[in-house]
């Protein structure tokens, strides 16, 4: 890996923990659940990396951490130098509405705009006067980039599933982000529209040179990123996958040897 | 950290007027889209349901009020007056002048009439030209056809006569309107007789007046030479114009009555007109609160379930980045445009509501009514603002608090708790809205108190039902009962809240339909049809058994003959009164509003140091053996046997003068003193149009004075020319046609019970509105459910009975809270408001559960009906 770029995203030490509210009689330790222990992660400057893991494993909760979504327990997390945990939610939203782009497995868009309209919507509520200027024409750009210049007017209950996530995708890509988090994002389409929301997430990505956080359990998308980490049970084992481009690379613990998709098939079944 | 005073600059750039007007336009695209959409349906309606009912209310109540006030002002022939047993000041007329009133001043006295070779004791009325001030004064020029015209006060050298007088005169009907009219003299003056009067608007109804009067003008008062050092006169003073003129001028005017002067208003007194009116008036203000409450209460329903449906739209701004602000700002904004375009709309179709409904009622309401007031209108934009903002708080704040992780934890923020600050912002609007809309405190402390109650109640009920629910599950057989009462208890918290709904909007209507029943029936009792409209009075002790027999061959039923001895209090308990002759004045000639309770009403109510002041002048007494109907016993016992002398005092003379139980009194009835002994206590309806009394004494202690007798009957319009027989073959009775008084009174009555059934109306609407948002709002979830049921293979029937037995209970339930609480407001509006006994409800307890079972039922069912046509994917589809 390149040490001359500069890191992205670093997590230090993170865990998270949420507390159970029933059993009163247990102790103080028994009461919380540990989602996440000890991550660490160092996501370089224009990356593509996968966070690979079976449902449960904690996945989304580490997402949501790396995006400023929510807070760790303990440990930090630090975009480009800023140290998130230390920014309120305004600072935090600052950096989404300027750095950050998202697509999501239920695509979430707002229901009651038009595919256009939603695509507009970061630009709109981005500081920089130019692209909020320029925000109809941008959004009508990247409609076409992903192929729905004809859906333009459409609401999302009138558009299929395929056509949603790339309206989504559309939407991440307008404030020319520099981190894109993806969370499932071909989980709730069938195996064609998933393939062609994958393609044009890939494309769009490798265009723009936009560092990508992928979250999914589909190792065959998971292979598509430069490189994937494993979490399971709240622990992060970060592993060079068998058919990595670059073998020598290091990954030490008690399992670095099984091939990852093993790895995962263990992890789901632990988890069963 | 560099970056965080980086980040604080480009946050402060944000905010520059482009950015914000990127928002507004967001907002405003957010807001023609949803509304486009259908899915600001619910809360549009609420607002609009709010404002338009509110406007519609308002101005019904307004216009009819108006109308009525200004129909009974004619009762006293002006909107105010002042009363005196002394001249009036001239500087009160021009002070009115000054105000922009209208004014009149009468003088009323005394005074023999003749013609010719005629004569009569006549009371006189001197007005000015502009009388009557309201209402209308109709003079006839023949005593045969009933034709008569609308006119203003005589002329100068003008006089108008009561049939009555025109006959004790002889005087010749058919040269009134002839250059040579009839003449008669008042005192020095002789006035030619151009009209007979056919109806006054503030005709006296002084039972024991002999009905012999006139009016003419006041500046020939001067040239009667009637008005002499000691001559009992009583001197009005009358104005007509707007409320804030005729405040300001009582405002001048209080500080400076003397004593036996007084300022009236059509609702003073305890006259049926006037508490008929008061009543109404309560009514009316109590109807608007309540719509004004089930208003609200629907726009906090409807804002809560708008809330909920924008919670994911939030989490995804948020997680795009958008400060709280922008998010504030974009949502704001839009329920300010909702909120505007409601309000319009509300405002439009208040408008035609109103307009329909005193189209509707036209027959029953004054034909004069005035046009509608801006008050409505600004009462109406100002509950539709304040309403959506304010109630829309607590379910806002929710919605700025859902956290942007929400995109990840799909039911993050689904259970946020209202906060405390938020329901303290809800009572006090609440509170707020009731005041200013009935300016009336003791109203607002009813509503708060009958609001506590209800949410203690529900709170308690709910959760003894819900457990109770949860244990009837699990032994009651029946798939869809399960079903239902799983579905009760998993909704605890919200079915709390729709029971609240549900309970507020079934109460409401019970409040307004028993007060409703009970007001109507009661004016109904009061003056029901066959009320007598004569009254007949002189009637001799020889004479009575021929006048009963003359009415019992003319087919009319006589009310109780009640014999009239003159006499005068002079003691209680050994105890001399004083007698203060000035009151004797104000009393004798008050005239006006038409009832016999003239002379409880004239008597000052101060007590001199020195003693208890006497009655002040001639009582009628009476005695009989027989308890006067319309009458109620309040202390004592009714002419108990073995006592000798007895007397039973009607209730406020006896609270006036503090006579209790076992008192004697000492009476001077002609040059002989009588001593009674109190046995009884009554309350007299004076709006009976029956003889009353104050003091009636047993058979033993006047029956050998001389007497004569009163009684009043009805009698058809048609049969009325046999009146004018018996006064001929009875020269000395006298008949008092009170007709027309009746006739008002129940047109009045009439009218009023019309635009109360109307705002009942608008009410029952308003609830069924509240019942709709508050089962809209369940729908989300509902949906979910059906979905895994449907999916599950059940069949649509049985999710169609969970749904209808599960409404079916809950309508219940709330209705048999809303009869508790019902019960209790009842009580308090009753017993502080209506000043009318209160009675249990018995129907209530029947009515409240039934209907309201039936109702949400109903509305229920058929608003969750689309959810069983659909096919689970349709669900499916429709939740993502």
């Amino acid at each position: 890996m390149n040490q001359s770029r500069i890191s992205a995203l670093v997590a230090t030490n993170v865990s998270k923990q949420v507390s159970l509210p029933s059993a009163p009689s247990a102790s103080s330790d028994e009461k919380s659940l540990h989602i996440l222990n000890d991550i660490q992660l160092n996501i370089q400057d224009g990356e593509s990396i996968a966070i690979v893991g079976a449902s449960g494993s904690g996945k989304s909760t580490l997402l949501g951490i790396l995006a400023g979504l929510d807070l760790p327990t303990t440990g930090e997390v630090h975009f480009y130098d800023k140290a998130i945990q230390t920014l309120n939610e305004e600072q935090r939203a600052q950096i989404r509405r300027t750095e950050v782009g998202f697509i999501f497995q239920q695509f979430l868009l707002v229901p009651s705009l038009t595919a256009l309209e939603n695509v507009m919507l970061p630009a709109e509520l981005s500081d920089d006067a130019e692209l909020r200027n320029s925000a109809k024409q941008k959004a009508q750009q990247w409609l076409d980039k992903v192929g729905l210049s004809h859906r333009l007017d459409h609401f999302p209950n009138q558009l299929s599933g395929g056509e949603q996530q790339r309206v989504a995708i559309a939407r991440a890509f307008i404030t020319s982000p520099k981190l894109l988090f993806a969370d499932e994002p071909s989980a709730n389409l069938d195996t064609e529209n998933g393939k062609l929301v994958e393609d044009l997430l890939f494309e769009l990505n490798q265009k723009a040179n936009t560092t990508l956080v992928l979250v999914t359990h589909d190792l065959e998308l998971a292979e598509r990123c430069q490189r994937k980490v494993l979490l399971t049970n709240g622990h992060l084992v970060e592993k060079p996958v068998v058919t990595n481009q670059d073998p020598t690379d290091q990954g030490s613990k008690s399992n670095a040897e099984k091939p990852l998709d093993m790895q995962v098939s263990e992890a789901i079944t632990n988890a069963f | 950290m560099h970056s965080n005073s980086q980040l604080a600059n480009q946050i402060s750039k944000t905010k520059s007027s482009g950015a914000f007007f990127t928002w507004l336009k967001i907002a405003w695209r957010l807001f023609i889209r949803e509304l486009g959409r259908g899915e600001l349906t619910i809360i549009a309606l609420s607002i609009i349901l709010a404002v338009s009912s509110v406007m519609a209310l308002s101005s019904v109540t307004d216009r009819v009020e108006q109308g009525i006030m200004s129909k009974s002002a004619a009762f006293i022939a002006a909107d105010r007056d002042l009363q005196s047993a002394h001249p009036i000041d001239q500087l009160v007329i021009e002070k009115a002048i000054d105000l922009g009133l209208n004014t009149d001043k009468h003088i009323y006295f005394s005074s023999m009439a003749f013609a010719g070779d005629e004569m009569n004791i006549t009371t006189v009325k001197a007005v000015t030209k502009s009388y009557p001030l309201r209402g209308e004064l109709l003079i006839s020029q023949d005593l045969i056809s009933n034709k008569s015209t609308v006119k203003n006060g005589p002329s100068q050298g003008e006089v108008w006569l009561s049939k009555r007088l025109f006959y004790a005169l002889s005087l010749d009907d058919t040269l009134l309107s002839s250059d040579t009219p009839p003449v008669i003299e008042v005192g020095e003056l002789a006035l030619n007789v151009t009209g007979i009067i056919e109806s006054e608007p503030d005709a006296p109804f002084q039972v024991f007046d002999s009905g012999t009067r006139i009016i003419m003008n006041i500046d020939d008062v001067p040239a009667t030479n009637v008005i002499q050092p000691g001559s009992r006169i009583f001197y009005r003073d009358l104005f007509a114009g707007s409320d804030s003129s005729l405040d300001e001028l009582v405002k001048w005017l209080e500080p400076q009555l003397k004593p036996n002067q007084e300022i009236r208003d059509v609702k003073d007194g305890s006259t049926a007109m006037s508490s008929a009116l008061t009543r109404a008036e309560s009514f009316l203000m109590l109807a608007g609160v309540l719509g004004l409450l089930l208003a609200a209460t629907a726009v906090a329903v409807a804002t809560r379930l708008y809330s909920q449906r924008h919670f994911d739209s939030i989490a995804i701004f948020k997680t795009l980045g958008a400060s709280t602000e922008q998010v504030r700002v974009v949502y704001l904004f839009q329920l300010v445009l909702i909120t505007i375009f409601s309000v319009s709309v509300g405002i439009i179709i208040g408008s035609l509501i109103q307009s329909v409904a005193i189209e509707a009622m036209a027959g029953q309401l004054p034909s004069d009514l005035p046009p509608v007031g801006l008050k409505p209108l600004l009462i109406a934009i100002a509950t539709g603002f304040v309403c959506a903002l304010m109630f829309s708080i607590p379910s806002l704040l929710k919605l700025f608090s859902v956290p942007p992780l929400r995109v990840l934890r799909r039911n993050l923020g689904d259970n946020f708790a209202t906060s405390i600050m938020a329901k303290i912002i809800m009572a006090l609007t609440t509170v707020l809205l009731v005041l200013l809309y009935s300016q009336n405190l003791k109203l607002t402390g009813i509503v708060m108190a009958a609001g506590v109650v209800l949410v203690v109640v529900i709170l308690l009920v709910s959760n003894v039902m819900i457990r109770l629910s949860r244990k009837i599950g699990t032994s009651v057989g029946g798939s869809a009962i399960k079903i239902a009462l799983a579905s009760l208890k998993r909704r605890a918290s919200e079915n709390t809240s729709q029971l609240i709904g549900f309970t507020l909007a079934i109460m409401l209507i019970l409040i307004l339909y028993s007060l409703e029943n009970s007001i109507i029936k009661e004016w109904q009792q009061q003056l029901p049809e066959g009320t007598p409209n004569h009254f007949i009075i002189n009637i001799a002790q020889h004479e009575l058994d021929q006048v009963k027999q003359e009415f019992e061959q003319q087919e009319i039923s006589l009310e109780q003959f009640y014999p009239i001895i003159r006499g005068r209090l002079t003691k209680i308990n050994e105890e001399v009164l004083l007698q203060d002759d000035n009151n004797e004045s104000a009393g004798k000639f008050t005239e006006g509003e038409g009832e016999q309770n003239r002379e409880a009403e004239a008597e000052t109510e101060e007590e001199k140091p020195e003693g208890r002041v006497g009655i002040g002048r001639e009582l009628n007494l009476t005695y009989t053996e027989l308890f006067p109907e319309n009458n109620a016993l309040i202390e004592g016992e009714w002419m108990v046997e073995g006592i000798p002398h007895q007397v039973s005092v009607e209730q406020r003379v006896a609270e006036r003068l503090d006579i209790k139980l076992q008192d004697k009194l000492s009476f001077l009835i002609g040059a002989r003193e009588v001593e009674v002994v109190v046995t009884s206590i009554r309350d007299v309806n004076w709006n009976s149009f029956q003889p009353n009394f104050f003091m009636i004494f047993s058979n033993d202690v006047v029956a050998d004075f001389p007497a004569t007798y009163i009684t009043s009957f009805y009698i058809p319009k048609d049969q009325k020319l046999w009146v004018n027989k018996l006064v001929k073959q009875f020269p000395t009775l006298s008949v008092i046609d009170v007709e027309a008084m009746v006739q008002e009174i129940q047109k009045v009555i009439e009218q009023v019970s019309v635009s109360i059934t109307f705002v009942l109306l608008v009410v029952v609407l308003a609830a069924t509105l509240v019942l709709l948002a508050q089962v809209q709002s369940s729908l989300d979830e509902r949906r979910k459910e059906t979905v895994i049921y449907r999916t599950l293979g059940a069949k649509g029937s049985m999710i169609q009975n969970a749904i209808t037995f599960e409404f079916l209970s809950l309508g219940a339930i709330a209705g048999l809270i809303a009869a508790l609480v019902a019960e209790v407001s009842l009580y308090l509006l009753q017993s502080q408001m209506f000043n009318m006994d209160w009675v249990p409800h018995p129907d209530l307890w029947l009515i409240g559960p039934v209907s309201g079972a039936v109702f949400v039922a109903l509305v229920g069912t058929i608003s969750t009906r689309s959810l069983l046509k659909m096919t689970p994917s349709e669900l499916i589809r429709q939740l993502s």
